[in-house]
């Protein structure tokens, strides 16, 4: 999703059109997730701040002036509200109840099979992680990461192409995407 | 342009990105009109609460919830808060509350228009203004119908001293919204997780490992504060790389830590780690394990030698200590069967149960639950998971007569006498237990004989 769509749907968004957060959900969750899982490194806790960065771009919409550069302003949202998950951590105790609801562990089960969906990249290093879920999950241009990660433009792009050489070597039907 | 393995790995990857959406427009208030403008009616009464400062100002209080929905508008909500000595509190609309993502949990109870009564937990979020005259909180629960329920308790001044903490955010970004506002400087908000300040578990709190070797993927530090056992371990890995990122400057910061396995438990369940220059050892829960049987949890958590049993709930305000002739028997009767499988069931077990709180406080599991229901199943959350085996209605019927001397039916008779508010409670779960059950003299309990029934603790639900 371009900075252009994006102001685009954030102003009917201001005029609180509820149909244009869906469509900017629809357009940037997986990228937000995978944002988030970077600063997080936790399943649960990623899929809450993409959650909340959402109901934060609706309530707080106002607060977006247009010809921003949309995405990085949504993820600095996300980013906010990683570090508040964080400082709420840090002084809170863990969830202690248990929940009773149906279906309570199926999440959790749910939630490891789709880590393992992750897999190839546990052979990452963690710079490389760090790029490929910002380049390729996270859907952000080389400059983002570059500039999200403080590195030259360069060594992400060499890294990512290195980090996607090495996956493609693990993945065990690799050779059905080779060239 | 992405190659066609790119692609794929990102088609991947993207399916196992959750879809929040109907969470998230409930939350935001984004509602399909509803054929009718139904207002639905509910007593709230918080039972329980994990997060000391809220439990001050949430507990025992009574709310009456009116919703009424319409697309791209905000919930209105219909708040009338009545706490146990009967003062009526502010009316708050919930959409106009400006808040900051601090959420706690409580367990609540409330009583719906039928005046069925259910037991769900709900978030608790604080004033992000923390006002010192008139502070409020949200409470979001999910009511039995799966929706979403929003209210607002306004708590006067003099019960809100240990409210909210989120204050000193406020403090920190005066003027600005920590959510929304990117150009807040790193020094306001980093105030309260300096790296600098945190110790080794909070720096690392978390320990990967490849996922072979039988080990759980990852283990998160049981206590954030430096604490350690003193269980003999054994060396597994030297050196082993533990990984974060500096929140302060972006960059990744490694320590490299001895992993050791616990005398006891399994490794696949709890391993310890010994930070450089460091004596203890920590220990780090995988609090994904998942057992495939009651064997296996009990042999895996050293359940029988690890695990203290506290109190347990019989009845409503009916809460009694475990003691050791009452544990043998929950080792005889629910806990003896290790073939039992942990049940992948999606429908979590009906109707009645009584309530064992249970701690494993070397893993820093402390006041979790153990529910044991009349049709046969014991579940418990003790590592972090739900865990859920059916050990038979036979011997759950069997542990309640040897140890108490009581049946469900019983526990029925006494629960449909129980006074129910709050006041009334606190009379009950002081005294003596058989006087306060007007039905059978006999009903309690033959080791409990003597003994004076407390007050639960607070994370059971009832």
């Amino acid at each position: 999703m371009t900075n252009h769509q994006i102001d685009h749907l954030m102003s009917r968004v201001q005029s609180g059109d509820g149909t244009a957060l869906e469509e900017l959900y629809k357009g940037m969750h997986e990228s937000v997730f995978f944002y988030a899982l970077r600063l997080c490194g936790n399943y649960d806790a990623a899929q809450d701040v993409m959650q909340d960065t959402f109901v934060t771009l609706m309530r707080k919409s106002s607060l977006y002036r247009a010809e921003e550069k949309g995405r990085a302003w949504i993820f600095t949202v996300a980013r906010n509200l990683v570090v508040d998950l964080q400082r709420k951590q840090s002084r809170t105790e863990s969830f202690e109840v248990m929940p009773e609801m149906p279906g309570a562990d199926d999440f959790t089960v749910q939630a490891d099979t789709q880590i393992d969906a992750l897999g190839m990249l546990d052979g990452l290093s963690a710079r490389e992680k760090n790029i490929v879920l910002l380049r390729l999950l996270g859907d952000m241009t080389l400059t983002e990461v570059a500039a999200e990660l403080n590195i030259p433009k360069g060594t992400v792009f060499w890294t990512y192409n290195n980090a996607v050489r090495k996956m493609r070597k693990q993945y065990t039907g690799g050779e059905h995407f080779e060239k | 342009m992405k190659s066609k393995f790119e692609q794929e790995l990102k088609r991947q990857a993207y399916d196992a990105v959750p879809d929040k959406w109907e969470e998230i427009k409930e939350k935001a208030g984004v509602c399909a009109p509803k054929s009718e403008d139904k207002v639905e009616r509910f007593n709230v009464r918080a039972i329980a609460s994990v997060a000391a400062s809220a439990a001050v100002v949430i507990v025992a209080v009574s709310v009456a919830v009116g919703v009424g929905r319409h697309k791209n508008a905000p919930q209105k909500s219909e708040i009338t808060v009545t706490d146990e000595n009967g003062v009526v509190y502010t009316v708050a609309d919930a959409s106009g509350f400006d808040s900051i993502a601090v959420p706690e949990t409580t367990v609540i109870t409330y009583v719906d228009s039928e005046g069925k009564e259910h037991t769900t937990v709900a978030t608790i979020t604080r004033n992000a203004e923390g006002q010192k005259e008139d502070s409020s909180v949200v409470v979001t629960f999910k009511d039995a119908q799966g929706n979403t329920q929003t209210t607002v308790v306004a708590i006067p001044a003099e019960r809100s001293t240990t409210a909210p903490n989120a204050s000193s955010t406020a403090k920190n970004t005066p003027g600005a919204d920590p959510a929304t506002t990117p150009a807040t400087t790193r020094a306001e908000i980093y105030t309260e997780t300096d790296w600098d300040r945190r110790t080794m578990q909070e720096k690392f709190p978390a320990v990967q490992f490849e996922p072979t070797g039988g080990l759980g993927k990852e283990y998160s530090a049981a206590f954030r504060g430096g604490q350690y056992i003193s269980r003999p371990a054994t060396l597994l890995f030297s050196g082993y790389t533990l990984r974060n990122i500096n929140p302060k400057t972006d960059k990744e910061e490694t320590v490299r830590a001895n992993i050791y396995v616990f005398q006891n438990f399994d490794r696949a369940l709890a391993v310890g780690v010994k930070f450089p220059g460091e004596e203890h050892i920590h220990p780090y829960v995988n609090v994904h394990y998942t057992p495939q049987s009651l064997g296996e949890f009990l042999t895996a958590a050293d359940v029988r030698n690890s695990v203290h049993f506290g109190n347990i709930r019989l009845y409503k305000d009916g809460t009694f200590p475990v003691n050791a002739q009452n544990k043998a028997d929950i080792f005889r009767y629910l806990l003896s069967d290790g073939s039992v499988k942990n049940s992948n069931a999606t429908d979590w077990p009906t109707g009645d149960k009584v309530t064992l709180s249970i701690d494993l406080a070397e893993l820093g599991q402390n006041n979790k639950a153990m529910y044991v229901y009349e049709s046969g199943y014991v579940a418990t959350n003790l590592i972090g998971r739900v865990y859920l085996f059916n050990v038979g209605k036979e011997n759950v019927a069997a542990f309640l007569k040897n140890s108490y001397n009581v049946t469900f039916d019983d526990l029925r008779k006494v629960n449909s006498g129980t006074p129910s508010t709050a006041s009334d409670t606190a009379t009950a779960t002081t005294g003596d237990p058989t006087a306060s059950n007007p039905y059978n003299n006999e009903l309690f309990p033959k080791s409990q004989t003597g003994t004076t029934a407390v007050s639960a603790p607070q994370t059971i639900p009832e």
